[in-house]
């Protein structure tokens, strides 16, 4: 169990973190998820007691990290795959790691076996590559046995078959009573993994979360219609819906369109009774990712241009699609 | 990596930080690393060599007078001196680069998450540092020792080593050399960058010295003999000066390593990592 109150980290005139209160816990994955910028990882950081707090508390288990007596028993910690020295062995840099806290070397090998770094862990960490420099630090998160787990992007870089494995850990880890904030930025996997989601923007909370609920309360419901009478059936639509409301009708082709703010029933219902033939009425579920960019459109700290090359646009649009 | 194990959950000896843990952690890290054994391999051999070239270069068994015959303690001593003169900014250098590597690689987050209140680790890390020098340092007077004995030998003669004005000197040097390792870390500590802190140990070493003859003023002169290096050219026996004790030269030396240290260690505790 982390508890988070009234968190609050200025660098100088910048606030990272503002304000923030939040739990994570036991028996569940809980996904960190916000913008770059939006003061996740100097969360984490202040959780494991490497950034200092400006204001407000952070414990994990009822005390600050630094009060326990076995830290990394307690927490055990992936920030980011850089927190190793170049020059050293992974076998060494786990075996020095465990030493701290009297952790058998048989542990170590274990931890080893597990990330599947045991072909490459007597060679220096200088020349591994991000995938393998993850499995190091995931490798050392686990080495203490810990009962709270703090992973930031621990996919990142990793090959697809590592990051099921990174979604299978997390959800074993959480399966047997564990607490696990992890944040990554790939939705899709996010999705996957995570019961809890607590999204950060501009060094604040902005939902704090179970991710169906997430997802149901930030995106408007969607349909797919196609008609012959598209066009009736929308202009229906709005004048049923009135003004001032959220449904908007998206033409997305030849006698098809999108209808938002509308279940599928009701809009079946109205052609039903305007006669108007369907030849698809598809609800279409919104992602998390949709949910999220919904959520932080307004929070963005750095903000990409828009694409201005056509044909670029369309290319970008196509991949989306 | 394919298959899904959970963590050991089966319970050996309690897992829990303490001291004695970090020190041998430290001590993995300081060998582990191919720095540190060129940087003692390199104490040790340059040690032997000028040794070598010492004793080789001064003449031990002239008997005429118009010749200045070296006395062989003169010579094993001006030998150590030398390896210890090198040796110091090896063991600067080493400690500089022990704690601005973890900072440059990142390591040091890795460090403080094991150990988040921070003074043990830095403890530990000082001591199995002192220690370790110590030891090669000791080995590399020994090797000079030797190499300056051998050569000697083949001159029919002794080279006395368990005299009261020699073997305090070897000694002493070697420990001096450990206490500058320390300085070094300290300051390694304070600034962070590699870079900047061997400029700030062989700067207080080597150029300290020599800026401060240049500034000729008379309250400069008398701060001269309160240099690190000044009290190791003492401890080492090569500069005279019959108003300091051996004591004295390590309080000097204690001085600059302990407010080293001590502000090296209050910038880690405050500062975020």
């Amino acid at each position: 169990m982390i508890n988070a109150t009234n968190l609050t980290k200025q660098y100088g005139a910048k606030t990272a973190v503002n304000g923030v209160s939040f739990s994570v816990k036991p028996g569940m994955v809980t996904g960190f998820l916000g913008p770059n910028g939006a003061g996740k990882s100097t969360t984490m950081r202040m959780i494991v007691g490497l950034d200092r707090p400006t204001a407000g508390t952070v414990t994990v288990n009822g005390k600050r990290y630094q009060d326990h007596a076995a830290p990394l028993h307690e927490v055990g910690v992936l920030l980011d795959a850089k927190a190793v020295h170049t020059g050293r062995s992974a076998y060494n840099h786990l075996r020095a790691l465990a030493a701290t806290h009297r952790i058998p070397v048989s542990r170590v090998r274990e931890v080893i076996e597990l990330t599947g770094l045991g072909a490459v862990a007597h060679k220096r960490v200088g020349g591994f590559s991000l995938g393998m420099g993850q499995r190091l630090g995931i490798a050392a998160a686990l080495l203490g046995d810990p009962q709270t787990l703090i992973l930031d992007e621990p996919v990142n870089g990793l090959d697809p078959e590592g990051v099921r494995w990174v979604r299978q850990l997390v959800r074993s880890l959480a399966a047997q009573g564990r607490t696990v904030l992890l944040s990554s930025h790939l939705m899709s996997e996010m999705a996957q993994t995570a019961d809890h989601i607590i999204v950060l923007g501009k060094g604040r909370v902005l939902a704090d979360a179970p991710v169906q609920d997430f997802i149901s309360g930030a995106a408007a419901e969607t349909v797919r219609v196609r008609s012959p009478r598209a066009a009736e059936l929308g202009d229906a639509l709005l004048r049923a819906a009135g003004a001032g409301t959220s449904t908007r009708i998206e033409p997305t082709g030849e006698n098809e369109l999108r209808v938002i703010g509308f279940s599928a029933a009701n809009v079946g219902n109205a052609a039903a009774e305007l006669g108007i033939p369907l030849h698809e009425l598809t609800p279409i579920r919104a992602s998390l990712e949709e949910a999220y960019m919904d959520l932080t459109a307004n929070d963005v700290e750095y903000r990409t241009a828009a694409i201005a090359d056509p044909a670029l646009a369309q290319a970008v649009q196509e991949t989306n699609r | 990596m394919t298959t899904i194990t959970a963590p050991a959950t089966t319970r050996r000896a309690p897992i829990r930080l303490s001291f004695a843990g970090l020190v041998q952690s430290e001590w993995i890290k300081l060998r582990s690393l191919r720095s540190t054994i060129w940087s003692f391999a390199l104490m040790i051999l340059l040690s032997a060599g000028i040794g070598l070239m010492m004793v080789s270069s001064f003449d031990t068994t002239s008997t005429d007078p118009e010749m200045f015959a070296m006395k062989p303690a003169q010579v094993v001593l001006i030998a150590a001196a030398g390896g210890t003169m090198v040796g110091q900014l090896i063991a600067g250098i080493l400690g500089a680069l022990v704690i601005t590597g973890e900072y440059s690689t990142g390591m040091i987050r890795t460090t403080l998450t094991a150990a988040p209140k921070r003074t043990s680790a830095f403890l530990a890390k000082a001591l199995v540092l002192f220690v370790s020098t110590l030891v090669v340092a000791l080995v590399a007077a020994a090797a000079s020792y030797l190499v300056v004995a051998l050569v000697l030998m083949g001159r029919g003669q002794d080279a006395p080593l368990f005299d009261n004005d020699v073997l305090p000197h070897i000694l002493g040097g070697a420990v001096y050399v450990a206490a500058v390792a320390l300085f070094g870390l300290g300051l390694g500590t304070i600034i962070r960058s590699g870079a900047g802190a061997i400029a700030g140990t062989v700067g207080t070493l080597m150029v300290l010295p020599v800026v401060l003859q240049l500034i000729p003023a008379d309250w400069v002169r008398d701060l001269f003999p309160y240099l690190l290096n000044s009290a190791g050219g003492r401890i080492t026996g090569q500069m005279e000066d019959t108003a300091w004790t051996m004591g004295g030269d390590f309080l000097v030396v204690a001085a600059w390593v302990l407010v080293s240290l001590v502000l090296g260690l209050i910038a880690l505790k405050r500062r975020d990592a």
